[in-house]
């Protein structure tokens, strides 16, 4: 289509009419600064050209003046398809549609109403509306013309029947559009059974097949389990019922095995019995025996055994006459021996008493010794301690001077001498001779001079002399080496002075006097001390010696009292007394040995007659008891022999015949025993056992066989296997059913999606050319030749580059790049429109990323392409394309 | 002594590949029953053997065995003696033969329910049934053991269920039966049952009757009970087939590329038999147009329609002629490769890997890569095209 010329009323900014154009056939440019209105005039003829004139959606509305009701009205005239149109829309109230075509020098209505909608889309190539707003999707080839504003610079999606158009027209594809028809039968049919993905369309044929083959297979697997279960019954019904012959058979032989071995059990017990009361009397018999045999025994070892008591008896009366006469000098050895014991005992009394005193003595005198040394070693202690005190205090007047300070002081006089000495060589020296006696002022110091009379004055750097009649004379040397010198002299005469008069001394040779005196005291009270110390002896001081003096005493005093010693006692001294104690006590120690050996023999002459005592009355009482027992032995000798009425040898071979007949009983009996008897009962027991078992088995073998038997006659009348053929038969039809249209939907997708196949790879081959038109176009927008655009077989962009190694994909590249590129892209579609019907190509400020360089390469592009398509700029930059096509006026 | 044996009926069987239509088969199987048993009655037969599988199986409908019950008391002078074979065996008290009506029988139906022998007409049937589905032992055996406690002149007739030992064509477990068994019994007769063919053995004194009623397309010497008659003992019995079957069992084959024979052939076929009665499955083959074979189809569906059952089997490959592919490689020369490729495909020409391939580009699976779709893809598009072509 050609837009000729564009008419809005109640649209956006322009509530009142505007019109915009005429449009030119090349290049028009409508040039307006921002919030004019130009994406307003752009959405208005698209929604005009494109939307349902009944439309009431939120897009229509908009376009209204902002709070206002007024009714959008669009008119546009335009030629398309051989003819020239004008279209009259107004949307809202009011809402009206009308196309009208020129002919014979007038306008003349067409169409109006949904009419004129749908015969302006078949002449704008647009698709068939079904909503009342359309996206631009459905516009048709122009959605890929005309660019909006804002628009994101993104490769076009090839979807739809537009898609499909742009891409065979931009390859230049020769489409069968019978082929198109075909595919899209084909995809019809194949849509209602498989989706594009391949899988089943719900509540599609096959589904709906699939699921009824499901159901009849669960149905099948249900009959067949039961038909299973109760052919499973008949195995074990049949199983049971063999089983249960088999256990008849046994059970019979069990019973006739349990009676026979009742039977044996039954002899068996019999012959036990008798073997036990056999037992029993041959036990009795043997019993009867034995006691006789004991018995006989019995009597004969009583007879021996009183015979020995006999004997025994005569021995211990012997005995006991033999003691008997031991005792009376056992008796008179013990008198004599106690008589002795108590003299020994009385001198030794006596001879402990005596030393007892003597030792009580000998402490006294000792005392009395010990108190008297320590008043003697205290008395020398007191008088060297006096001597040391005096001592001490000649000491105490004197400095303590340390060596090395001394030293130090003697260093400093040494450094004051010399400085003095070097003074006195390096100083001043004026000698003054007067002619008449004179005073002379030296350093303020009146001095009076002789006449004639040398006077040599010294300082160490400067004098100052005032003579009478001449005036002040001031002398100064020029050596500075003095001054520093007598400055050293003067801080050592200082210091020397200074630390003398803190020890209190006066001169260094004071010093030394004191020094020397301190040494010689030091010297005289180092002995003195160490005899101090030997005096004190073991005592820590003097006060310590005082006081063990005054113990001493009072330990004398004590032993005096318990001793009382006579004039006699007084007299001896402590080896006296020692000497005799040592000697009384050798004696006391004599004397207490021989009581001990005398109270020894007195013991063992008692222990003598008691054992002698002790031996006769037990001599006595064992004649007693052997007397007793021999009685008791002759008392059972005649019970034992009153048992028997006979002779005991007698009774014995009685008993013993009774034991052999009883003997010969039990063999009998034990002969008739079956050798396994003991282990018949338990046999038998078994066999019983046995028995009942399996007459319990065959009890609940039989219940199990009835169960089976009721449930088989149940299920026998269900007609499982005629439900299962006719579950097969319907389930064989439904497979058919299902794998019949499993068929046709993979036959119609291998067919459609073929066909397919091979149009896309048609397409592939063209894309060549395709990529060399966009490329020469990109590369006259850009300036750069050296880029190639590359596609793939769906005509979308992989990216642009010198080679498809250095691809860069299109979203990769600026965002201008990507703008020039689309508009080749817009510009190679609508050449290829313009080879049946002119096409018209409308850009809303879709360049605003081109730098000035390439805008000017982008101006010659549309100059050229403007010969042969309609272009509308729509910019609010009118200097970037002042001089370029028709400015567009707009009349309000 | 004149014996009717059959065997195998089958009753209630299945017929899964007929769909709704093999409640027709098993109708069908019912009538022919009465058949024998009509026969029976006319020729005055002194007993009807059923040797064994009277029914597909012991859990049949309860109104079919009612309907074989009721059946059987219609002949009441027709003695009839049945024998439970390896489907319809005598395995407990689920079993059909003791449960209602079979329960109670009349006095002329004998149920061999455990091995035994009962004189009929002067002579001994000597009756082995089985009781379990399969079997090593020969079940004559404990027929031979029986027959030998009888007199010796007597006629002796076996009756059993099992099959011939004959090398490579039995399985061991399925009760099989020596070659020999009716003279190794001193039989005059051996009735067996459970092959669908008929077969004579042992110099004409074991016979297997074959299936009364057809059962499947590839079943030969099907569809008749025997009629024996047995003058003495000793002498060998003289058998004659008495067709009862009601249905014919036809596999036919129709070339689409020769459609004029074929349909000539097929039409001297079908007026050879009473379609009313005809189980038919007509395979389509050789290589023809869409419009050729569909052409074929319509003419054999209207053919057929008096069949009482009729399949078309399509095995023919789609081809066109040398002007119709030119025509279309020349309009459409894409379809014409798709056509081309399709056709490799059903004719097998595809290696796996082309088929990986193909699978991939077109999203059909690779196991619907079968020469089925390729055919049929064929077809629809032909067909769509042509529907397409008229549209424009």
């Amino acid at each position: 289509m050609l837009i000729e010329t564009l008419e809005l009323e109640g649209v956006g900014p322009f509530r009142g009419r505007v019109s915009v154009g005429p449009f030119a056939p090349g290049l028009n440019v409508l040039a307006q600064h921002n919030e004019w209105g130009k994406s307003t005039v752009f959405k208005a003829m698209t929604r005009a050209l494109f939307d349902k004139y009944s439309s009431q959606s939120e897009e229509i509305k908009a376009l209204r003046p902002k709070g206002s009701s007024l009714s959008p009205q669009i008119e546009i005239v335009f030629t398309a398809r051989g003819g020239r149109w004008q279209l009259r829309k107004r949307f809202l109230d009011g809402k009206a549609s009308e196309l009208l075509r020129w002919a014979g020098g007038a306008w003349e209505r067409t169409d109006e109403s949904d009419k004129a909608d749908q015969h302006l889309r078949e002449l704008l190539g647009a698709q068939k509306l079904e909503g009342r707003t359309v996206k631009p999707e459905t516009w048709g080839l122009l959605r890929y013309l005309w660019a909006r504003q804002d628009e994101p610079a993104d490769w076009p999606a090839w979807d739809g029947a537009s898609g499909d158009e742009a891409r065979r027209r931009l390859a230049t594809v020769e489409l069968d559009h019978t082929l198109r028809a075909l595919v899209a039968r084909l995809d019809e049919q194949r849509a209602a059974i498989f989706t594009d993905s391949g899988r089943l369309k719900a509540k599609g044929p096959l589904e709906l097949a699939e699921q009824e083959v499901a159901r009849l297979e669960s149905e099948r697997t249900r009959l067949q389990e039961r038909h299973d279960e109760t052919e499973s019954l008949q195995q074990n019904f049949a199983r049971l019922s063999s089983e249960i012959a088999a256990l008849e058979i046994e059970r019979t032989r069990l019973r006739e095995e349990a009676a026979a071995l009742q039977k044996e059990a039954h002899a068996a017990e019999r012959w036990q019995q008798a073997i036990g009361v056999h037992s029993v009397d041959l036990k009795q018999a043997d019993e009867a025996l034995q006691q006789v045999r004991r018995d006989l025994q019995t009597h004969e070892r009583l007879a021996l055994e009183a015979a020995a008591l006999g004997e025994k008896m005569a021995e211990e009366k012997a005995t006991a006459r033999r003691v008997e006469e031991q005792l009376p000098g056992l008796e008179t050895a013990l008198a004599e021996a106690q008589r002795g014991g108590q003299s020994a005992q009385q001198s030794r009394e006596i001879e402990e008493r005596n030393l007892d005193r003597l030792r009580a003595l000998l402490r006294w005198r000792t005392a009395m010794d010990e108190a008297s040394a320590l008043s003697v070693q205290k008395a020398k202690v007191e008088a060297a301690q006096r001597t040391l005190r005096e001592v001490e205090e000649r000491r105490a007047t004197l400095p303590t001077l340390a060596v090395k300070r001394l030293q130090s002081w003697r260093e400093l006089e040494r450094t004051i001498r010399e400085s003095a000495a070097q003074i006195d060589a390096l100083g001043l020296r004026v000698t003054l001779t007067p002619d008449k006696a004179a005073t002379v002022e030296i350093d303020g110091h009146a001095q009076p001079f002789v006449a004639g009379e040398g006077e040599i004055l010294k300082a160490p750097q400067a004098m100052t002399l005032r003579l009478d009649g001449w005036g002040q004379i001031e002398i100064r040397s020029g050596a500075r080496e003095v001054g520093e010198i007598e400055a050293t002299h003067r801080a050592a005469e200082s210091r020397l002075g200074r630390e003398l008069g803190e020890a209190g001394l006066a001169t260094l040779a004071a010093a030394e006097s004191a020094a020397q005196q301190a040494a010689e005291l030091d010297q005289q009270s180092k002995p003195l001390r160490t005899t101090l110390a030997d005096l004190l002896g073991e005592q820590a001081d003097a006060a310590a010696l005082s006081a063990a003096t005054t113990r001493a005493q009072a330990s004398a005093e004590e032993q005096h009292r318990i001793a009382r010693p006579d004039e006699a006692d007084t007299a001896r001294t402590a080896n006296v007394l020692r000497n005799e104690e040592q000697a009384l006590a050798a004696k006391a120690k004599v004397s207490a040995r021989q009581a001990d050996e005398l109270a020894k023999e007195i013991e063992n002459a008692r222990a003598k007659l008691e054992t002698a005592h002790r031996a006769w009355t037990a001599s006595l009482a064992e004649q007693t008891t052997l007397a007793a027992r021999r009685t008791g032995l002759l008392d059972q000798q005649g019970l034992l022999a009153g048992r028997y009425p006979g002779e005991l040898a007698a009774a014995l071979a009685l008993a013993q015949s009774e034991f052999t007949r009883a003997e010969a009983r039990l063999a009998e009996a034990l002969r008739q025993l079956p050798a396994n008897a003991e282990k018949l009962p338990a046999r038998s027991t078994r066999a019983i056992n046995a028995a009942a078992d399996a007459d319990a088995e065959a009890e609940r073998k039989n219940r199990e066989r009835r169960d089976h038997e009721v449930q088989l006659r149940e299920r026998g009348g269900e007609g499982l296997y005629s439900l299962l053929a006719t579950t097969d038969e319907k389930l064989e039809l439904a497979r058919r059913e299902a794998a019949r249209i499993r068929t046709e939907g993979w036959a119609l997708r291998l067919a459609a999606e073929s066909i397919k196949r091979r149009e896309q790879r048609a397409i592939q081959t063209v894309l060549g050319p395709l990529e060399e038109r966009l490329s020469a176009v990109l590369a006259e927008l850009t300036g750069e030749p050296s880029r190639r655009v590359f596609f793939d077989e769906h005509l979308a962009i992989r990216g642009v580059g010198r080679s498809e190694d250095e691809l860069v994909p299109f979203d990769d590249l600026s965002r201008g790049t990507r703008e020039q590129l689309l508009l080749a892209l817009r510009a190679a579609i609508a050449l290829e429109i313009a080879k049946d019907e002119p096409a018209c190509l409308i850009l809303d400020d879709v360049l605003v990323h081109t730098d000035a360089v390439r805008q000017q390469n982008v101006l010659d592009f549309l100059q050229t392409l403007s010969q042969r398509v309609q272009i509308v700029i729509l910019t609010c930059h009118a200097d970037r394309y002042r001089g370029v096509g028709q400015l567009l006026a707009v009349t309000r | 002594m004149k014996l009717i044996h059959s065997a195998d009926w089958q009753i209630g069987m299945r017929f899964r590949q007929f769909g709704a239509k093999a409640e027709v088969l098993r109708a069908a199987r019912l009538r022919t029953l009465q058949r024998g048993l009509e026969h029976a009655a006319t020729v005055f037969a002194d007993a009807f053997l059923i040797a064994g599988d009277l029914f597909e199986d012991n859990q049949v409908d309860a109104a079919v065995v009612r309907a074989v019950f009721d059946l059987f008391a219609e002949f009441s002078d027709v003695p009839i003696f049945i024998l439970p074979g390896n489907h319809d065996p005598v395995d407990g008290p689920g079993c059909l033969w003791r449960r209602a009506p079979f329960a109670q029988l009349p006095v002329h139906v004998t149920i061999f329910q455990k091995a035994s022998a009962i004189e009929v007409a002067g002579g001994w049937l000597i009756a082995n049934p089985l009781s379990q589905k399969k079997s090593t032992v020969d079940p004559s055996l404990k027929i031979a053991e029986l027959a030998a406690t009888l007199p010796a002149d007597a006629i002796k007739i076996g009756l059993t269920h099992g099959s011939p030992a004959i090398e490579s064509q039995h399985q061991p477990d399925d009760f099989p039966i020596a070659l020999d068994a009716a003279t190794r019994a001193g039989l005059d007769y051996l009735a067996i049952g459970h092959w669908h063919g008929a077969l004579a053995l042992d110099g004409g004194r074991l016979l297997m009757p074959g299936t009364p009623e057809q059962t499947k397309f590839d079943e030969a010497n099907a569809g008749a009970v025997q009629e024996v008659e047995i003058a003495v003992h000793g002498v060998v019995p003289k058998v004659t087939p008495v067709r009862v079957g009601e249905l014919m069992w036809h596999s036919w084959t129709f070339d689409v590329g020769n459609a004029d024979a074929a349909k000539a052939s097929l039409a001297q076929s079908l007026g050879a038999v009473a379609a009313e009665s005809v189980v038919v499955r007509v395979a389509l083959q050789g290589e023809a147009s869409p419009e050729a074979v569909a052409s074929a189809r319509a003419w054999l569906e209207t053919e057929l329609a008096p069949c009482l059952i009729a399949q078309i089997e399509d095995h023919s490959t789609l081809v066109l002629t040398a002007a119709e592919l030119a025509d279309l490689q020349s309009r459409h020369p894409l379809v014409a490769e798709v056509l081309a490729e399709l056709r490799d495909l059903s004719a097998g020409r595809l290696s796996a890997a082309d088929l990986q391939t193909l699978s991939a580009q077109t999203g059909v699976p690779f196991e619907g890569l079968t020469e089925s779709v390729a055919e049929y893809a064929q077809r629809v598009l032909l067909r769509e095209l042509r529907e397409v072509v008229n549209a424009c």
